[in-house]
C-alpha cells in the first residue's frame, strides 16, 4: 500500500473508493461520502486536527482546495511555485489606506508548505491575556506546555545547523549584537535544513517539516482520506445541527467540476482567517455575538532593501535564521528575509534603468523585514459569496512602523550599508545615518506605506463569552452543534510572533476536545 | 412572605441590550434541578407595568403518567401590586389557579425552536393546554443569570404563529418557594 493510497486528486474523480451515488442525491452527478468528521483545509490547523482525530480512531475526510504537490516537484522556479502553491498568485489585497497585500497557501499542506518555518510558542503574556480578558479556558502557558511539546516533536522544531546560516542573517545578528540588542536564533520546523532558501516555494529537500510531510502522511496512515482539488461551497445543516459539507471539484481551468456532498456529524473549518468566515457566511451561519469576520489582525510587515559594498549572496543559507527581539515589547520583531530576484524586482519602487541598476546590485543586497503586532483590527465581509478583507492601519501602528524602519536602517548603516531603499512610496532612499535621523522626525503618510502580510488572524475569535466571541474556548462555533474552527481565525488578538505553532497547538486542543466528547478514542495522547 | 431581592429588581431595570448579553452569557439550567420549585416572575417590557400579567409565578414539577420522566411546569396569576411588594397568588396562596402548562426540555439544534442552544425551552405547545388556548402559542427560553446557580433565571418569550416565531419580551424569575404540586394524570 502506497502512502498516498487515500489521497485523491481531480484526476481520480468520480471513482473515489468509499463514495456513493444515491438515488436521491442533491444533484444527479453528485458523489457522496460518509464519515465522522470533515476537515476543511490541510494547513497548520486542518492537517493537525485530521491526524489527531484519525489517530484517535475517527473516520476523517480532509477537503483541500489546492492540489497535491510532493516534495520532489519543488524547484527554485518561483513563478511556477506561486501559480501552483499560492492562492490567487500570492497577492490578494485587504482594502484600506494603505492596502495590505496578503498571501496564503493553496495546496495540500496549506501555508506550511510556503512559510518560513518559524516555530514559536505563543508568548506567555498573550496566553495570559486570552485567559484573563477573553475567558479562554485552560490556555495559560502551564496548561499548554504539553500541547506545544507534542506539536514540536511532530514537526521537529529545533535550531538551524550553524553552517546553513547565510551572510545576510549573520549580518543581522552581528548588527544587533553590536548595538547590544536582543537577538535570538530562530527555532524552525526543520531537520537538517540544507539552506537552499527555497522555503517560500516549497522545500525541495523535505527538510522543512511542513504538514505535507508530517501531519498529512500521519493522517493518511491512520486511515484519513484527503480530497485535494476540492472546494467547499458551504456547510450543510438541519436547523443548527451540522450535517456535513457540499462543494465541487476544482478543474484545471478553475471551473466547477463534479459536485460532492459529505455527510458528517462534525465539520472542522481550517481554511484560514479569510476563508473560514467566508464559508460560514456562505452557509448562513450567524454568530450571536455579531462578531463573525470582525477582529481581523494582520501583523503588517514592511521591508527595507539595503545595498552593501561586499557581496552578500543572500540566496545562500536558510530563509530566516535570527530574529531581533529587542523591541518586542513595542510590538516590533526584525528579521533578514531574502527573496528571489524576480519578486525583489517586482516589489522595488523603481522601473526602467533605475530598477535595472539596482537589480545589478542584487548579490550585494540584504532584505530585512519587520513584523508589527498591530493594535487596529479589520474585517472580513461577504462580497457576493466571496470573502473580502478590509483593514485600516492606525496612526499609532503607522508611527511604530516608521520607528522600526528607522531602527533597522540605523543598524544596517552601522554594518556598512551604502544605500537603503524604504518601503514608503515617494520617500527618497537613505544614504547615511544622518538620513535616518531625519526619518525618525519625518511624518510619513500612511497611504505611502507598502504593507504585506502572511499572518491573518482573529476573524472567528474564541473566548468564553457568547456576546463577544464567535467560538468557545475549544473552537466550537457558538449557537451551532457540530461545527468547529481550528486555524488562526480563533486568535482573540494578534500574538506578535509567527503563528504556525500557535495554530497547531490550538488545533491539537480542538481535536482533543472532539475525541473527549465523541466515541471513545482507540489511542490516547502520549 | 418573601420579597424580591434587590439584585432581582436591579436586573429588571436593565436595558434590552444588557438583558440580551445576560441571555447569551447565561448558564444552562438542569431541568430536573428546577422541579419542585416555584419562581416569582416579572415580565420586562414597556407594556408590562400597565398589564394584568406584569407579575406571575412559574412552577416546575416532575411529570407523572403520560408525562412521566419529563419536567413540566405551570403559571399562576398573582396580585398585580408592583415588583416591590410580595407575590400573592390568586385566588389564594393556599389554592392558586394554575394555567399555561409547558414542557421543559433542552433545546434541540435541529428543531424549529432553536434560538438559544444553551438555554432550556419551555414549550407551551407540548404542555397539554387546549389547542385554542393562546398560551399554547408561547415558547420561552430560560438561562441562569449567574452560570451554575438556579437562584435567578432570565427568560425570553416568543410567540409561535404557524412557522413564524415572533419575539415578545424578556422575563425574570427568582426562586420563590418549594412546592410538591403535581398535575393529576
Amino acid at each position: 500500500m502506497s502512502k498516498h493510497d487515500h489521497l485523491y486528486t481531480r484526476e481520480d474523480w468520480p471513482h473515489i473508493p468509499g463514495s456513493t451515488r444515491r438515488r436521491r442525491a442533491f444533484r444527479p452527478d453528485a458523489v457522496e461520502f460518509d464519515c465522522d468528521v470533515v476537515v476543511v483545509g490541510s494547513g497548520a490547523g486542518g492537517a493537525v486536527v485530521a491526524a489527531e482525530l484519525a489517530e484517535g480512531g475517527l473516520d476523517v475526510i480532509v477537503v483541500e482546495e489546492g492540489g497535491h504537490h510532493p516534495t520532489e516537484s519543488f524547484t527554485p522556479d518561483s513563478a511556477d511555485a506561486i501559480r501552483r502553491l499560492y492562492r490567487d498568485g500570492g497577492a490578494i489585497m485587504a482594502l484600506g489606506a494603505p492596502p495590505v497585500t496578503y498571501s496564503e497557501g493553496r495546496c495540500v499542506g496549506g501555508s506550511t508548505v510556503i512559510n518560513g518555518g518559524m516555530t514559536w510558542r505563543t508568548p506567555e503574556k498573550i496566553l495570559g491575556r486570552w485567559a484573563r480578558e477573553d475567558w479562554v479556558e485552560q490556555i495559560r502557558a502551564e496548561d499548554m506546555d504539553s500541547t506545544f511539546s507534542r506539536v514540536e516533536r511532530m514537526i521537529s522544531a529545533q535550531h538551524q545547523d550553524p553552517w546553513t546560516v547565510g551572510r545576510d542573517n549573520r549580518l543581522l545578528q552581528e548588527g544587533a549584537l553590536k548595538k547590544s540588542w536582543d537577538v535570538i536564533p530562530n527555532i524552525r520546523n526543520q531537520f537538517h535544513c540544507a539552506g537552499t532558501n527555497n522555503c517560500a516555494f516549497g522545500c525541495p529537500t523535505g527538510a522543512k517539516r511542513s504538514t505535507l510531510v508530517t501531519y498529512i502522511p500521519r493522517a493518511l496512515n491512520f486511515g484519513a482520506r484527503v480530497l485535494s482539488n476540492c472546494r467547499v461551497d458551504r456547510v450543510t445543516s438541519k436547523g443548527k445541527r451540522i450535517t456535513g459539507v457540499e462543494g465541487h471539484v476544482v478543474t484545471q481551468n478553475a471551473r466547477d467540476g463534479f459536485p460532492f456532498r459529505i455527510h458528517a456529524r462534525r465539520v472542522v473549518l481550517s481554511a484560514g482567517a479569510i476563508h473560514t468566515p467566508g464559508i460560514l457566511f456562505r452557509s448562513g451561519v450567524h454568530s450571536p455575538s455579531g462578531r463573525l469576520g470582525h477582529n481581523l489582525s494582520l501583523h503588517p510587515n514592511v521591508k527595507v532593501t539595503a545595498v552593501f559594498d561586499e557581496e552578500i549572496r543572500g540566496w545562500e543559507g536558510t530563509h530566516q535564521a535570527y530574529q531581533v527581539r529587542e523591541f518586542q515589547n513595542e510590538g516590533l520583531v526584525f528579521a533578514a528575509v531574502n527573496i528571489p530576484p524576480s519578486i525583489a524586482a517586482m516589489t522595488l519602487p523603481f522601473y526602467g534603468a533605475e530598477l535595472r541598476d539596482l537589480m545589478h546590485d542584487y548579490p550585494r543586497m540584504v532584505i530585512a523585514g519587520m513584523l508589527l503586532e498591530d493594535t487596529e483590527t479589520g474585517r472580513v465581509r461577504n462580497a457576493a459569496g466571496k470573502p473580502l478583507a478590509t483593514y485600516q492601519l492606525s496612526d499609532f501602528d503607522a508611527e511604530r512602523l516608521v520607528r522600526g524602519t528607522a531602527l533597522l536602517s540605523e543598524m544596517l548603516f552601522d554594518m556598512g550599508a551604502k544605500r537603503i531603499v524604504l518601503p514608503f512610496e515617494g520617500i527618497p532612499d537613505l544614504k547615511s545615518g544622518d538620513d535616518v535621523k531625519r526619518l525618525y522626525a519625518q511624518k510619513i503618510p500612511k497611504e505611502c506605506m507598502e504593507l504585506v502580510t502572511v499572518h491573518m488572524m482573529g476573524t472567528c475569535a474564541m473566548g468564553g463569552d457568547r456576546a463577544r466571541h464567535v467560538c468557545d474556548s475549544w473552537g466550537r462555533v457558538y449557537d451551532t452543534e457540530g461545527l468547529l474552527v481550528a486555524d488562526a481565525s480563533l486568535f482573540p488578538s494578534p500574538i506578535g510572533v509567527n503563528p504556525m505553532e500557535t495554530i497547531m497547538a490550538l488545533a491539537t486542543r480542538v481535536a482533543a476536545q472532539i475525541l473527549s466528547e465523541g466515541r471513545q478514542p482507540t489511542r490516547l495522547y502520549a | 412572605m418573601s420579597l424580591a431581592t434587590s439584585e432581582y429588581l436591579g436586573i429588571a431595570e436593565l436595558s434590552g441590550k444588557e438583558l440580551e448579553k445576560i441571555m447569551l452569557r447565561g448558564g444552562t439550567p438542569e431541568p430536573k434541578d428546577l422541579a419542585g420549585w416555584e419562581y416569582r416572575g416579572l415580565n420586562i417590557a414597556f407594556w408590562a407595568s400597565r398589564s394584568p400579567i406584569e407579575k406571575f409565578i412559574k412552577g416546575f414539577y416532575l411529570g407523572q403518567g403520560r408525562e412521566a420522566g419529563l419536567v413540566m411546569g405551570y403559571n399562576e396569576p398573582v396580585v398585580q401590586n408592583g415588583p416591590e411588594n410580595p407575590w400573592i397568588a390568586k385566588p389564594s396562596d393556599a389554592d392558586p389557579k394554575r394555567f399555561g402548562f409547558y414542557r421543559m426540555e433542552r433545546v434541540d439544534p435541529a428543531a424549529k425552536d432553536n434560538e438559544y442552544l444553551h438555554a432550556v425551552l419551555l414549550d407551551y405547545g407540548k404542555g397539554g393546554n387546549f389547542a385554542l388556548d393562546p398560551a399554547a402559542r408561547l415558547r420561552d427560553y430560560l438561562v441562569q443569570v449567574e452560570p451554575g446557580s438556579n437562584e435567578r433565571l432570565l427568560g425570553k418569550a416568543y410567540l409561535a404563529i404557524g412557522p413564524a416565531r415572533i419575539k415578545s419580551n424578556y422575563f425574570l424569575l427568582e426562586r420563590h418557594k418549594e412546592t410538591s404540586w403535581v398535575r393529576p394524570s
